[in-house]
């Protein structure tokens, strides 16, 4: 499914999937610094994150403060925190 | 096997003898002492789809470890 | 420094609240082997660290403790929302509640508060790792 098509739950879904893959790999690499095959993976899946974020901050709000694009209200504060089932 | 000392440094394949238990994959003389603790040097090759990833709490297939629940050495 | 990001590692939505289970799960957040001392333990060993890549994986694997640390938190959030005192109390939550209320507050499951000696940050890069590998084992 494109992201473009995603409900909101699927995209988040979507974001926790790549960025999962982009923590653990970032970690592999601080150890492995010359691994081009897995610095393939990080490029692959870190370009993924990079384009579902500004995706979801359009059409959701942003989930962090470099995808924020505020208009006329500033949603980052007063939109539900995780804890409160928002984002989640 | 590669190992990776705490110098930060790669070591070479040391070239034990496999068939001896105790030295798979450890060099028993210069490049490591006793008395320390060694991990093996881990590689990058399949890897969980993200989806199966997120789930089982790593990337790694080789670092998804069953969690057993027991303690004290206790075997049932 | 940190960024924050608005949205748990993993998503947590718990819908029975369970005071009783959220008493031992408290121990993840401020006990012993908790991601409180797990986050501090790597996040302050790092600065005496010698070894570039050592330090590093330190700082990217204490920050996603941090992440860790948020969802045990909101697990025990969601388990004591909405409880009224009776259930809490008929829970066996009566000891936490009378000082912390339905407050989020780093402790172990038997109430011993959280305190710097879960870890150690002794400047020595062997050290410190072999402590970082016996608290992995412990955590998972």
């Amino acid at each position: 499914m494109m992201i473009s098509q995603m409900n909101q739950a699927q995209l988040l879904h979507w974001i926790d999937m790549v960025s999962f893959a982009v923590v653990e790999i970032t970690e592999y690499l601080d150890t492995h610094p010359c691994d081009e095959e897995a610095m393939k993976y990080f490029n692959h899946y870190a370009d993924l994150r990079r384009t579902a974020m500004r995706a979801y901050a359009e059409k959701y709000g942003p989930l962090t403060i470099d995808t924020a694009n505020p208009d006329n209200y500033w949603q980052w504060a007063s939109s539900p925190w995780p804890w409160e089932g928002g984002n989640c | 096997m590669r190992i990776y000392n705490m110098a930060g440094n790669m070591q070479r394949p040391c070239g034990c003898a496999s068939s001896e238990p105790v030295a798979r994959g450890l060099c028993p003389d210069n490049e490591y002492v006793v008395g320390m603790a060694y991990v093996p040097w881990q590689n990058f090759s399949t890897v969980y789809e993200p989806d199966r990833a997120l789930e089982a709490g790593t990337i790694f297939p080789e670092l998804d470890k069953p969690f057993l629940a027991v303690r004290g050495g206790v075997c049932r | 420094m940190w960024n924050y990001e608005k949205r748990l590692q993993y998503p947590i939505n718990i819908t029975r609240p369970n005071a009783k289970i959220a008493q031992i799960i408290m121990s993840q957040y401020g006990g012993p082997d908790g991601e409180m001392g797990a986050s501090m333990r790597y996040l302050s060993q790092r600065y005496s660290m010698p070894n570039r890549k050592v330090a590093g994986v330190l700082t990217d694997i204490g920050t996603e403790e941090l992440a860790h640390l948020e969802m045990v938190a909101t697990i025990v959030r969601q388990l004591t929302k909405g409880l009224s005192a009776e259930e809490l109390e008929a829970a066996g939550f009566a000891p936490y509640y009378v000082d912390h209320t339905a407050g989020i507050w780093p402790q172990a499951a038997g109430g011993i508060p959280f305190n710097a000696c879960e870890f150690q940050s002794k400047g020595d890069a062997i050290t410190d790792l072999f402590e970082d590998m016996a608290a992995d084992g412990a955590i998972i």
